[in-house]
């Protein structure tokens, strides 16, 4: 019996031998670690991103054969002169998305919650892509911009299969413009014209001495003003429209423009008194760069039309006013549409 | 007068049996019994031998007749007094009994043959008794192997042998499944997408002494493990007299320059019996397709594609728009409306099958001779497919006396087999054809599905002609020393010939004509010593070994021939054709081998307690670098036989133990000389007239080049139980391989595409345990024998060219080798269901926008409810290459089997099993079920996925994406198979095979001048379980992906005879 004990305390022993030796053979091989290809690195050292919004910097790294994800950081963040930079480094309340925006909501509020406030420090690096991120918060008030050589800093990049520093990257953020299209010079802040002009008309004439002239898009001027008057807790936005004496015109002027689906706003007032439309809007205008009825094809600006039609003669024009634009600062904007080319024919009736 | 008529009459008698025999004859009968159990033993080998008077030695025998016993085991035979009966049978001792008086009552008793201690076990070319192994090796008998009719003997194998992974992964007639010994060693993929598949792992097979490749270099497909006929469906298996699988590198190290992924040696039956013997092997067999998929037909598929483009399209406009400009869905009065088409039944089909083998044998002690007669048919379960083989096998042995022996085999095989418009991987034209909607009108002269017709009406013929003839040459000097030659010279040539129908290819028929052939030439001298000095054995063998291939091919393509009917000679567009003849490559290897043995002797028992065995082996190869022509090749083996020593008499269960330690290296060569030489071509171009010779840049030449080398370890123990009624064996072994030859990509100014190196290694570690048990006791009237292993393996890449640690190939679906963890990983998104509302879908928080997929900018890209939620590993909210993940693994981590045979009297039943654990299946062939959804309007078959957990809008919360989207779905790709949706757990447990089997009571025989006959009942591949959702995890290419191209195994019904004149 205790013979037969020890054959199978011989056995277990030569099981167990057998078992560990494929155990132990794995610490004299190789770890699986993650590949660094030494020829990985940025493509692009310098950045000049648009203070104002949220600018994301992309397709500015190139992995080689690496095994991804790499994690990236920012080190040594830095004003040019070697000063420390405490307005990219501190942390700031910023408004991020956290559910999808389709353009479909309903109410201010709908919209908000999609919306959540979130501290974080104004450029950051894609933990995973290396990509660049400066949030809108950041501001030329505060933020070296150009024509001041702006930041210096480096960048950690690892993985299991190794660390590398890349050194010396520049970012020199362009001063923000408030709105688009901008009448604001990039360098100076200081607005080298008073307006701009919409995007395109279609069929507006003026009526001049019996004739009429075709409008062009310069001959109407766009004026953005924010109206502080307002209280801060309303975010709208305001249409004004006015002849070449500055004379308000009554928006229903404007008789087959689709209020209702103007801008994607709510709680629209036409005042036909002191003539104008106004929505309660959230900012930025658009909120996502997403093709939504509101904006124009490719999503970047939202679109506005205003159109009448009208009876001469028997024939029947359909005209229109159409602006692109984008207004990133959050407020009560108005937008005055000037004539200053001359009135725009509305027909015979009005 | 009369009397002394009857005097002279007596003399006369008396001379003639004076003349006859010197001495007095008599009649003695008995009975054969096996000594352990009393139960008599049928068909034993009886050989009368008498002292030669004519020998120069004194006290030498020479066999003068011989018989067998009957079915209950009795004989009856006349004998001279004095001879000697020699009673032999496989498994048991011979036993030799005097006979000195007639009796008619003698009882043999014949003991089973210890298995451990006195087998002979062939390594390295030499006959070395197992005991004395230090090697890891595996021999099993064809009596040990399941009865059923199969075309290739390793399919018998499956499960059997502990770390050799068989997989039937391929069902095209005539071709193999992957055999890969202890883990793969060679990485490299060849081909893309669906066709891509790991390059051959396939051991050395030494058929009766000369080895055999598996896979040839001239192949369509190039190296990939059954890409061509194998050379092993062409050994009938009712040939095979065992098969020996050596799995290490000291096991291995003899067989030099192709042995380095271990080798199995095939030996055939030789003439064994006095008595001629004829047997008859004869099977009928049933094939049957497997369980095929089911599909939807008629109205049901009509209404369903009408229901989902009226749904997902854009406008209800454009749907009706589409729907009804096809009039298979709209126009009630049109041909192609009401149509219920089974395609899957017009290429698979159930075929009946025959085979028919004739063998005859016999022996005398000079001479021995087998002549095997073979038919073998298998028509494929795919229509247009199949393979015949017609073999003649023959080998002699000569043996004057006892110094010489000359044995010879010449063997001729023609296999016929026909791929159809496949290959011998994949049937994608099948493929594609099974997969036409049954809303098209079935096949004729015109039908709607192209491939449809090509699978049936290409004339697809492969005919492979062998031919090989061996000569081998012992002599022995003295009884320590002698001399051994071996030459062997094999032709094989292989044609295929693919027809298409002018109808099939713009009204332009084509004939493809390849032609290649191979020649090699073999030989192999030794001279050996051993002798014995006291306890002490020493030996030495030094073997030089030559080997030559030659292989050649042409390529023709004959376009736009006169008719489908006449093929030529002229007649054909020249534009249209081409011709192409391969340089012929060579490969000679000389190598040389110094083996030297030392063995301890144990004083109580025969045999050695301890072995020793060095041996080294210098090889060289044309095929090496020029640098690196000379590889010394050494291996050390040590066994300690621990049953002989005298502390183990006290534990008497223990009959056997024995523990086994080697090292050794074994190379084989993969590079050709163009990798080292570079190589020159004619291109196409021409010069002013004048052709243009360039050098081809595809590779830069790399003298450096060394052959695969693996190095392994080896650490065995095995022990034997109650007279080895129960063993059990354990090896554990380590395995480095390097050197793989692999392409390495080069900056792109060197002028050069990559170059070859062999700067890969790889390392496979693990444990093989094994069973084998008869628990009935000895004198039990059942016989039940069974046996049950399993080995675990483990690979891991510890190097890969230039030091890099991460290679990714294959665009559609990569395949990823990482250093440090499994060699073969496969690539894939990460998927982690389903988006049930579009407010799940991710925001990037900077810029507001849905998470998408990369490429593309329309709105379709961006998820939606509905779509497949995969893992945005870096967090770019794009989907792209950079968020796949290494995951799974294409190799199987455990294999094993179990086997099991009962015997009652003259009634036996055995049965196979084999399990495949711990591998990852990528299930292609569901996700393409699904994405024949995302086409309606083309006419695919559709497969009902009413089965499957899929979103739509009411019920959300779903495995799979939702299938109907099709509008957005060549942007999304939600069923793309890349992703771990569709990776499965594709471990099995696999019924290989049932076999039971009826001998006939020889009392009913002899009237008909049979012997022996025995009837088989049995079924081939009869089920397979599996977690798995597809319909055969085994039947997945080489990288773990079931590709709907691939061929299925056919299930097998077969009732088989055997008979014996």
């Amino acid at each position: 019996m205790n013979n037969s004990h020890s054959i199978y305390f011989r056995l277990f022993i030569l099981f167990s031998m057998s078992v560990s030796f494929g155990a132990c053979v794995d610490n004299y091989l190789p770890e699986s670690k993650d590949a660094f290809d030494p020829e990985a690195g940025f493509s692009q050292y310098l950045y000049t991103p648009e203070l104002g919004k949220n600018k994301l910097m992309t397709g500015n790294f190139n992995p080689g054969s690496s095994t991804l994800p790499f994690t990236f950081e920012i080190v040594n963040l830095r004003r040019y002169d070697g000063s420390e930079a405490p307005e990219l480094t501190d942390k700031f309340p910023v408004k991020v998305w956290k559910t999808p925006y389709f353009g479909t909501e309903t109410s201010l509020e709908e919209i908000e919650a999609k919306r959540g406030i979130e501290y974080r420090q104004l450029f950051q690096v894609r933990k995973h892509t290396g990509e660049f991120i400066l949030w809108e918060n950041a501001k030329s008030s505060f933020v070296r911009c150009d024509p001041d050589p702006g930041y210096v800093f480096d960048v950690k990049v690892e993985n299991t299969g190794g660390l590398k520093y890349y050194k010396n990257f520049s970012m020199m953020p362009v001063r923000e413009a408030a709105y688009e299209p901008s009448n604001i010079d990039k360098e100076t802040g200081l607005s080298t014209i008073e307006y701009v002009n919409p995007t395109s008309l279609s069929m507006m004439f003026t009526k001049k001495d019996k004739y009429f002239y075709s409008l062009k898009p310069e001959a109407v001027e766009v004026y953005f003003h924010e109206n502080l008057e307002m209280p801060d807790s309303l975010t709208t936005i305001t249409f004004r429209f006015f002849n070449a004496d500055y004379i308000p015109i009554n928006p229903d002027k404007f008789n087959t423009t689709e209020w209702g689906n103007l801008v994607h706003g709510f709680d629209m007032v036409k005042d036909t008194v002191n003539k104008f439309v106004r929505y309660k809007v959230a900012y930025p205008i658009p909120l996502v760069e997403t093709p939504t009825p509101y904006t124009n094809s490719t999503g970047e600006k939202a679109v506005v039309n205003f159109s009448y039609n009208w009876m001469y003669y028997g024939f029947r024009y359909d005209s229109k006013l159409t602006f692109d634009f984008a207004i990133y600062e959050r407020g009560n904007w108005e937008i005055s549409f000037v004539f200053a080319g001359g009135d725009p024919y509305f027909g015979e009736s009005n | 007068m009369k009397k002394y008529k009857t005097l002279y009459l007596l003399v006369i008698l008396f001379a003639i049996m004076g003349f006859t025999s010197q001495a007095q004859d008599v009649v003695i009968s008995g009975v054969v019994v096996d000594k352990d159990t009393d139960s008599s033993l049928p068909g034993v080998n009886i050989v009368i031998t008498i002292l030669d008077p004519n020998a120069e030695e004194k006290g030498k025998y020479k066999m003068i007749d011989g018989t067998i016993t009957d079915a209950i085991g009795k004989f009856r035979i006349k004998v001279p007094i004095n001879c000697k009966l020699k009673f032999s049978f496989v498994g048991y001792i011979d036993v030799i009994e005097d006979i000195t008086v007639a009796k008619s009552d003698y009882k043999i008793f014949m003991p089973v043959q210890n298995n451990m201690t006195n087998d002979v076990v062939i390594i390295g070319y030499q006959e070395k008794r197992k005991s004395d192994v230090t090697g890891s090796n595996f021999i099993i008998e064809s009596k040990d192997l399941m009865t059923t009719p199969v075309q290739n003997v390793m399919e018998l194998l499956q499960g059997r042998v502990p770390g050799l992974n068989i997989q039937q992964n391929n069902g095209t007639p005539g071709m193999a499944g992957s055999y890969v010994i202890r883990g793969i060693s060679d990485i490299n993929t060849v081909g893309e997408g669906d066709n891509m598949y790991l390059t051959d792992n396939s051991p050395l097979f030494v058929v009766d002494g000369f080895p055999v490749l598996n896979a040839s270099e001239y192949s369509y497909e190039g190296l990939v493990a059954g890409s061509n006929i194998s050379p092993l469906s062409m050994i009938p298996q009712e040939d095979i007299d065992n098969i020996q699988i050596l799995k290490d590198a000291s096991a291995t190290a003899l067989y030099g320059s192709a042995g380095a992924y271990g080798v199995i040696l095939i030996n055939t039956k030789r003439g064994s019996s006095l008595v001629p013997v004829i047997s008859y092997n004869g099977s009928v067999r049933i094939s049957t397709p497997p369980r095929l998929r089911d599909v939807l037909a008629g109205t049901s598929e009509r209404q369903l594609r009408i229901k989902e483009m009226l749904e997902n399209e854009d406008s209800r406009a454009y749907a009706e728009l589409l729907i009804n400009s096809n009039p298979a869905f709209a126009d009630s009065l049109n041909v192609y409306y009401n149509n219920n088409t089974d395609w899957q039944d017009v290429f698979y089909r159930t075929t009946y099958n025959q085979s028919h083998n004739l063998n005859c044998s016999g022996a005398s002690d000079v001479f021995n001779y087998k002549v095997n007669l073979g038919y073998y048919e298998q028509k494929g379960i795919i229509d247009n497919t199949g393979f015949t083989r017609y073999s003649l096998r023959t080998n002699m042995g000569y043996m004057p006396n006892k110094k010489f022996k000359m044995t010879a085999n010449v063997n001729t095989n023609i296999g016929i087999n026909s791929t159809g418009s496949g290959n011998a991987l994949v049937q994608t034209g099948v493929a594609d054809g099974a997969n036409t909607s049954s809303l098209l009108p079935p096949p004729s002269l015109y039908t709607a599905s192209n491939s449809a017709l090509s699978a049936l009406s290409v004339d697809n013929d492969n005919k492979n002609l062998g031919y090989d003839a061996g000569l081998n040459l012992t002599y022995r000097l003295t009884d320590a020393w002698s001399v051994n030659s071996t030459i062997g010279y094999s032709y094989s040539n292989k044609t295929e010939d693919n027809f298409v129908p002018g109808m099939l290819n713009n009204e332009q028929a084509k004939l493809t004509s390849n032609n290649s052939f191979r020649t090699s030439v073999y030989n192999r001298n030794s001279i050996s010593w051993r002798d014995r000095f006291g306890l002490f054995q020493v030996g030495m063998t030094i073997q030089m070994e030559v080997t030559s291939r030659k292989e050649s091919g042409n390529y023709l393509t004959l376009g736009g021939l006169p008719s489908d009917k006449i093929l030529g000679p002229g007649g054909y567009v020249v534009k249209n054709s081409e011709g192409q003849a391969e340089s012929t490559k060579e490969y000679k290897t000389l190598s040389f081998t110094f083996a030297p043995s030392f063995g301890i002797g144990s004083p109580t028992i025969g045999g050695n307690k301890y072995v020793f065995n060095p041996s080294i082996r210098p090889d060289a190869s044309s095929v090496s670098g020029s640098g690196k022509r000379w590889t010394i090749n050494p291996g050390l083996g040590f066994r300690w036989n621990f049953h002989m020593e005298p502390f183990m008499e006290r534990f008497s269960p223990v009959s056997t133990g024995s523990f086994r330690i080697s090292w050794g290296r074994t190379i084989r060569q993969n590079a050709n000389i163009y990798d080292i030489y570079g190589r020159y071509y004619i291109h196409d171009d021409t010069y002013s007239g004048q052709s243009v010779i360039p050098i081809n840049r595809s590779s830069i030449p790399n003298p450096d080049l060394e052959p695969t080398t693996n190095t392994s370890w080896n650490f065995g123990g095995e022990m034997g139980f109650l007279n080895n009624r129960y063993r059990f064996d354990i090896d554990t072994y380590y395995k480095q391989t390097d050197n793989i030859l692999k392409n390495r990509e080069i900056a792109n100014h060197n002028g050069f595409d990559g170059m070859r190196s062999t700067e890969t290694s790889l390392v496979n570690y693990g444990l093989e345990v094994s069973l084998q048990a008869r628990p009935l006791p000895a004198r039990s009237k059942l016989d039940w024998n069974m046996s049950f292993n399993f080995a675990i393996n483990k690979d891991k890449l510890t190097a890969l060219p230039n030091s890099v640690r991460q290679i990714t190939s294959g665009s559609d679906n990569p395949v990823v080798n990482r250093v440090g963890s499994n060699a073969l990983s496969n690539y894939l998104y990460i998927y982690q269901g389903v988006y049930e509302s579009d407010e799940e879908v991710p925001v990037d928080p900077a810029t507001g926008l849905r998470y998408r997929v990369g490429g593309n900018n329309t709105e379709d890209a961006f998820f939606r409810a509905g779509d497949p939620k995969w893992l945005d590993v870096n967090g770019d909210y794009v989907l792209d290459d950079n968020d796949r993940k290494i995951v799974g693994n294409s190799q199987a981590q455990i294999t094993g089997g179990f086997y099991t045979s009962l015997r009652y009297g003259p009634l036996t039943l055995s049965t196979s099993l084999s399990f495949t654990l711990r591998r990852d299946v990528i299930n292609k062939t569901l996700a393409d079920e699904f994405r024949t959804y995302y086409k309606p309007e083309d006419m695919n078959a559709l497969v009902p996925i009413d089965a499957y957990d899929f979103w739509t809008p009411n019920h959300r919360v779903a495995k799979y994406p939702n299938p109907f989207d099709y509008k957005r779905a060549s942007v999304i790709d939600p069923f793309r198979s890349d992703q771990t949706l569709f990776q499965e757990d594709g471990s099995f447990l696999k019924i290989n095979g049932i076999s039971s089997s009826y001998r006939v009571n020889k009392k009913h025989l002899e009237r008909i001048g049979i012997s022996s006959m025995t009837f088989t009942l049995s079924v081939n591949n009869v089920w397979v379980i599996s977690k798995y959702s597809g319909v055969n995890p085994e039947n997945v290419n080489s990288l773990g992906r079931d590709v709907s191209g691939g061929y299925p195994n056919s299930r097998d019904y077969s009732f088989g005879v055997n008979v014996q004149f």
